[in-house]
Formats: structure tokens, sequence, C-alpha cells
């Protein structure tokens, strides 16, 4: 009957629209728009006690080439905004510049990263490009799993090997794996408003004075312990020295190593890693730092950001979650290097690098990326707002700060005194020999002595 | 049903074509489990004995070692024997409380009131959640200072103790946790007790039995099967505890909690000894397999079956 729609009617209505949807998905993904624009990062979610202005991303100049396709393997950092921010945008970019370089993406979060690394491998999979982290770089390259970096670096006339800091570099047994992109220095960040309301000396002042030492550090952590309405406010978050890669500041401060200079011997036994784990143990022992499984989450934290601990340790990256978690709004930021030990001041220089696969598919266009990932301007602006930029890999490059609290005097003074950890060939084993140690010492379950006996006899073992 | 078994027609005098018919799609229906097995358990057991006796890291070719993993298992390994112990604690523990909490509950499941399907799908609901949210969920519970069962103690005057951080306790407290499921074990007593013949009772209370001696003299001797069964899966199960200690412990404090299966894994994954963990694997497999053996033999003296086997 006239008027009426008829089930032919419907499916050719149906069918249209699914085609129009399709050609309007189509044009809606063509090339990706890149423009420049300033945006303002606020400091708290809750309230802008700052607000600074960093340039989002450059707009490319797209450079033209063969089709190739880069693999990449890379660390999913949902929980870190941003960071996921970040990865987006210099997709968006790097997208714009090279259209004809596709970029296949896998993303692994930290925890269980070399496992799932590792399945993928084994079953197959392939990957240009590696996200690294130095813990994993002896057994990766005993597996074949990186390539060397040299002959990249020696072809690309845009890059001069003499320009990057050698602690930039990682290298093993004289060849290049990694070149940093993010180099993470070290230091002590404290409540400056409550050192100042009681009229103390600024950790920062001391430094200066040379005499922010050790002794320093134990009376500063019994000053700024207190009981405050029922609560405990604790002098200082010692947790992170479980971790070797910052223990060994301590270690290098009072002359010593974790291992002999070939890797022969585990030195944790020496006499001057004993007083160490002796000074640690102090602040377990008087209770000036939080225990292990002290604390919990959202309210009941335990942490600097929250004001229940006056000072505690981390990179710079910890920027982040200071602005995460709204501290400036709290209390004004300070920030100081690790003390002065009997021998020296140091701040380690935490790498994290990005690594070639064994067999790339395309090396020129997976060095592209390589290169646009970990040294361009646009990247260093793009990743300036998750704690990058602050200690440059390149000596052409200088540092950058993204926050007004920022102390650049600090990070200045750090830069002299960064020194790569040392990456022992049974990394991936020693740590948990080292963890295991460290809680033992903690608990005082046995004698220090005893305790420092056992793993380098047991870490020690593990290269032989 | 074995291949050999599988593979060889039943033997008769004649076979007709139909018989021999049906043989084949019995097989025929078959095929897909025995394929399946083949290659998803027989082939990467066989496989991992192999790897046991090699220098193995999954992404470079397995290079033969003979017997130096077992070897370095039995001579220097520290953390092998502690895995054992911790792993052992565990076992010793977790499964006798976990039979008595698992009949237990079943006794209570088996009383006919209102509402007693609910309590029972509740019971059983802790058995179907995922076991990585439950672990998460138990680190909240008894996490330090403020964790809810910590903030109770404190209320009742009693001592709060650092559960996971207390090598003393944090096993305990992994054997604790385990109980969570019991209800899978009590779902299967139910079954049993809902399968004991009324008979037997009534016969019992007519000889003068009391509640007591009902349940000690018919309920528990019916229930024998049930209880073995039980007993045989717990252990199991039990030598291969993981997932709690990989999320809330990851072996601490001091390898407290290292258990055995924890071990293996790290071996595998994180340190790149494949056939290192696989002979692991297989030691675990013998004390497992010796554990269900022993158990088989000592069952001729205490699990009564009525039909006879």
């Amino acid at each position: 009957m006239k008027g009426q729609m008829t089930r032919r009617d419907v499916l050719k209505g149906l069918g249209l629209a699914a085609g129009a949807s399709l050609l309007g998905a189509c044009a809606a993904g063509g090339t990706p728009q890149v423009v420049k624009e300033t945006v303002v990062v606020q400091a708290s979610p809750e309230v802008v006690k700052e607000t600074v202005v960093v340039e989002k991303v450059v707009t490319p100049t797209p450079v033209g080439g063969p089709e190739a396709t880069v693999r990449v393997f890379d660390y999913d950092p949902t929980g870190t905004d941003a960071w996921v921010q970040a990865d987006k945008d210099f997709e968006l970019y790097f997208t714009a510049k090279y259209p004809h370089i596709k970029v296949i993406r896998e993303q692994a979060p930290w925890a269980g990263f070399t496992e799932k690394l590792l399945t993928s491998i084994a079953g197959g999979s392939r990957y240009d490009v590696i996200y690294g982290y130095w813990e994993w770089l002896p057994q990766f390259i005993e597996n074949n799993v990186v390539s060397p970096l040299d002959d990249m670096i020696q072809a690309d006339p845009e890059i001069d090997p003499g320009d990057f800091y050698d602690y930039a570099k990682e290298v093993v047994d004289g060849k290049t794996y990694g070149l940093a992109w993010f180099i993470s220095g070290w230091l002590h960040w404290y409540n400056k408003t409550r050192v100042q309301e009681k009229g103390a000396t600024l950790p920062k002042d001391m430094d200066k004075e040379g005499k922010w030492d050790y002794p320093a550090w134990y009376q500063f952590a019994k000053d700024f312990t207190y009981e405050e309405e029922g609560k405990r406010i604790f002098g200082y978050d010692m947790s992170s020295t479980r971790h070797p890669t910052v223990y060994c500041m301590l270690a290098w401060a009072h002359g010593t190593d974790l291992w002999e200079p070939d890797f022969s011997r585990c030195v944790m036994d020496s006499a001057e890693n004993l007083e160490v784990w002796k000074f640690i143990q102090q602040f377990y022992v008087e209770h000036l730092t939080p225990l292990p499984g002290e604390g919990g989450t959202g309210e009941q934290a335990i942490g600097y950001t929250n004001g229940r601990v006056t000072a505690t340790m981390a990179g710079q990256w910890y920027t982040r979650s200071i602005v995460q978690e709204g501290a400036p709004n709290l209390f004004e930021i300070g920030m100081v290097r690790f003390p002065k030990g009997p021998k020296g001041q140091f701040s380690v220089a935490a790498l994290n690098s990005f690594y070639f696969g064994s067999k790339p598919e395309y090396p020129e266009a997976a060095w592209t990326w390589y290169k646009e990932r970990s040294f361009s301007e646009a990247a260093a602006k793009i990743y300036a707002s998750i704690g990058g930029g602050r200690f440059p890999s390149r000596k052409s490059v200088a540092p950058q700060t993204v926050y007004a609290w920022e102390d650049t005097e600090v990070y200045e003074a750090i830069r002299p005194i960064l020194r790569p950890y040392r990456v022992s060939p049974k990394e991936s084993e020693f740590i948990p020999l080292f963890n295991a140690a460290w809680d033992e010492m903690v608990l005082q379950s046995r004698p220090v002595e005893e305790i420092l006996s056992q793993l380098a006899t047991e870490a020690t073992q593990l290269l032989s | 049903m074995s291949t050999v078994a599988w593979l060889r027609l039943p033997q008769t005098a004649k076979r007709g074509s139909l018989s021999r018919k049906e043989a084949w799609e019995g097989r025929a229906f078959v095929l897909p489990w025995v394929l399946g097995f083949l290659v998803f358990t027989a082939g990467p057991m066989a496989a991992s004995v192999y790897f046991s006796f090699c220098d193995y890291s999954v992404l470079s070719s397995a290079k033969w070692v003979g017997l130096q993993n077992y070897t370095k298992l039995f001579t220097q390994d520290r953390l092998f024997r502690l895995s054992l112990y911790n792993t052992a604690y565990f076992v010793f523990l977790a499964v006798p409380f976990g039979l008595v909490t698992s009949f237990g509950l079943a006794l209570l499941l088996n009383v006919r009131v209102r509402g007693i399907n609910l309590y029972r799908s509740l019971y059983y609901l802790p058995v179907i959640t995922p076991s990585v949210a439950t672990a998460l969920t138990w680190t909240l519970l008894f996490a330090g200072d403020y964790g809810v069962v910590n903030a109770v103690l404190r209320k009742l005057g009693l001592p709060a103790p650092n559960w996971f951080f207390d090598p003393k306790i944090t096993k305990l407290v992994f054997v604790f946790l385990g109980l969570w499921g019991a209800g899978g074990g009590a779902i299967i007593f139910l079954a049993g007790l809902q399968n004991v013949p009324q008979t037997l009772y009534e016969a019992a209370s007519i000889d003068g039995a009391n509640a007591w001696d009902r349940f000690r003299y018919v309920t528990i001797p019916m229930m024998t099967p049930i209880i073995f069964f039980n007993l045989v899966q717990g252990i199991i199960g039990t030598f291969q505890v993981f997932t709690g200690a990989y999320i809330i412990t990851a072996g601490g404090p001091a390898n407290s909690t290292l258990f055995y299966v924890l071990y293996l894994y790290n071996n595998a994954f994180r340190f790149f000894k494949m056939g290192y963990a696989s002979a692991l694997a297989w030691i675990l497999f013998s004390i497992i397999l010796s554990f269900t053996v022993a158990q088989l033999e000592l069952a001729k003296r205490w699990v009564y079956y009525e039909a006879p086997m």
C-alpha cells in the first residue's frame, strides 16, 4: 500500500546509514591535527595555588619516507595522569610528523613487566623498541632480547656520542645499549614550612655550609618525630633504602660499594656497609621512620605529601606525585641533596632508556622513533610534566623545570655528584636477596653482621 | 581411559560391523579431549621434563646440563629448602583447619531452616571470587595501623600486630585467609551428609545413641570417603599456594612467605631460569604424588566404602 514501509525499504535505509557512518569515520580519522598550544597546569584539583605554562605540543613539519611499521613494548602509566596524557600527546606529534611510520604499541604495567615481555617474546612476538629498566639489561643482553645502538649512533650525523653525559649511557662490555631519555637524580624532599616554624636550620642551608652529613640527617629525623593529636609524625621515610639502587648512595658516601669493580665478589659484608646498615637500623629501632606495613590508604596514609612524614627521599619524578596529591597546598616544598658521608657526597643517576630489539624489521624507522621519543625537543616538552628534563642526558641541552617551587639550585648542585648504579650480571636475583636481608635488618631478627655476611656469600655465588 | 585401551578393540569372539562402528564413533567423540590432553597437558609435561635437565631461559635455546639443576637444588639452594619449609608449614596447618572448618560449615548448612539455600549460596560465594581481588581486599583489611581488623582489635583492647610484616605470624595469617575458601569443601561435605541414609540414624537412636554418638559412629564413618577426597584435594591445592603471597607480601618479610610455587615462579619469569624452574616443578610433583599415594594406602585403614572397592 502507498505510504507503507516495506522490509526492503528498512534494509535499504539501514545499509545507507551504515555506509554513511563508515564514510564519516574514515573522514574523521584523517591526518591528526596538531597545534601549538599553551596549557595551564593546576597544582591540585581543588585549589589552584599556582599555575605554570608549558608548551604542550609543537607543530611538526611532516617528514616523508618509505612506509614502515615499528613495534614498541612500552610501559603502561595508567594511574599517573600526567604520563598518560604525555603519551597521548607524543603519539599525536609523532604520527603527524612521520605519517609513513605506523607505530604499534603494546603496554604493560610495572608489576609483571618483564614477565609479560618475556612471555610475549617466547610466544613469537617481536619488538623493535622496548621500554627499559637497567635491572633487566644484563639478562636481556644474555638472552639476545636487545641489540647495541652503536651502529645506529655512528651512522646518524644528528647524534654526537660525546654530547651525552657518561652517566646517561647504559654501556655493557663496551657496547651502548641505552641512551637515557629520563634521568632521575635522587634527593631529599622535606617539609620546609615545618622546619621554619620550629626555627631549625634548613637542610639546604646546612648543605651549603658543609654541615649536612649523616649525624645531621639522624638528628633531623629525631627533631621532627613527635606525637600530634594522637598520631605520630615521623622525621624521615627510610623505606626506599630497601632497594639497592637507592642504598648505593649511602654506601658510596662511606667509601664502599655493593660489589667489587669486576663483580668478582659482593662486598656487602665490608665494615663500611655494616656501618651504613646500622645507621639505617637506628631509624627503625627508634621509630623515626614508618615501619613496613604501617599506615593505610587515603586518610590513613602515612607519607610526605600529607604531612605525616617530615622528609623523604625520591628522584625528581616525585614532583608529579607532589602535584597530584596536592602537597604544595599544605606546606612549602624543600629540597636538598643526599648528605655528605665520610668519603663524599653522591646522588645516583637512575636511568630510564629504551632498548633496541634484537632484529628490528625496519631499523631506520625504529631508530627514528627511538630518537624522537628519547631526545627530541618536542618529547622534552611533552614529558616535562612527569619529571623529565631536570637532568638532561646531553650536555647541549639546558635543564628545565615545570613548577615554581622546584629548587633549581639544588638540581644544579646534584648534577656534578651524579653517578650511575652498577648493575650486576644477575641483578634480578640479587635484588630479592638484598630485600630479604633488609627485612631482617629492620626486624632485628639476627645481628647485622650475620645478615650481611650471608648476603655477601649468596650474592657472590650467583655469579659463580 | 588409557591411550592403549583406547586403541585396542574390545576382545569378543566376533565383532559385528555395528559394534565396530560404535567403537569408532566413541573414539571420535573422545578424540577432541585426547588431542587437547596431548597438546596442552602431556606435551608440555614432556617438554618440562626435558627442560629440567637443561639450562633454559625461554628466550634462547635449551642447553643440556644433565642433573646440574637438581644437584644445585639439593646441595646449594637455601631458598629451595626455605620455600619447602614455608609450604610444609602452611600445608600442615591449612589442611586440617580447612577440613574442620568445611565440615563444620557443612553440618550447619545441613539444617532445615528458612533461607538455607541463601546461606549455602553466601558461603559458596567466596569460592568464586577472583583470588587477586580477594588478596587485595585482605591487604586492606589487615593493613598496618588502620586496617579494619586492627581497628576492631584495638576497640576490644587487644593487641593489633603488624600482620604482614611479622615473620612469626605472617604464615598463620595466610592459613586463616585460606579458610575464606572453606565454602568449596563445605558444599562437597554437604552432598555427602545428605547421602547418609536416615535409616542408620533411626537405628542408632533406637539403640540409645545420643547426638554425639550418632555423629561419631554414623556420620563420621559414612563421611570418610568425602573426608578422604577433600583431604587429598586439600593437600594438592595447599602445596600450590601462590596468589596471596604474590599479591600481598611478594614472599616477604625476610622470605617468611616465600612459598614453593612463588619461588618457582620467580625462577621462571623473573630470573629467566625456566630449566631450573622446571626441575622445581617436577620435585613438587613428586612430593605431591608421594603424599597422594601414601594417602591412598592409608585410606584402606580408615575410609569406609559401602560398595566393595
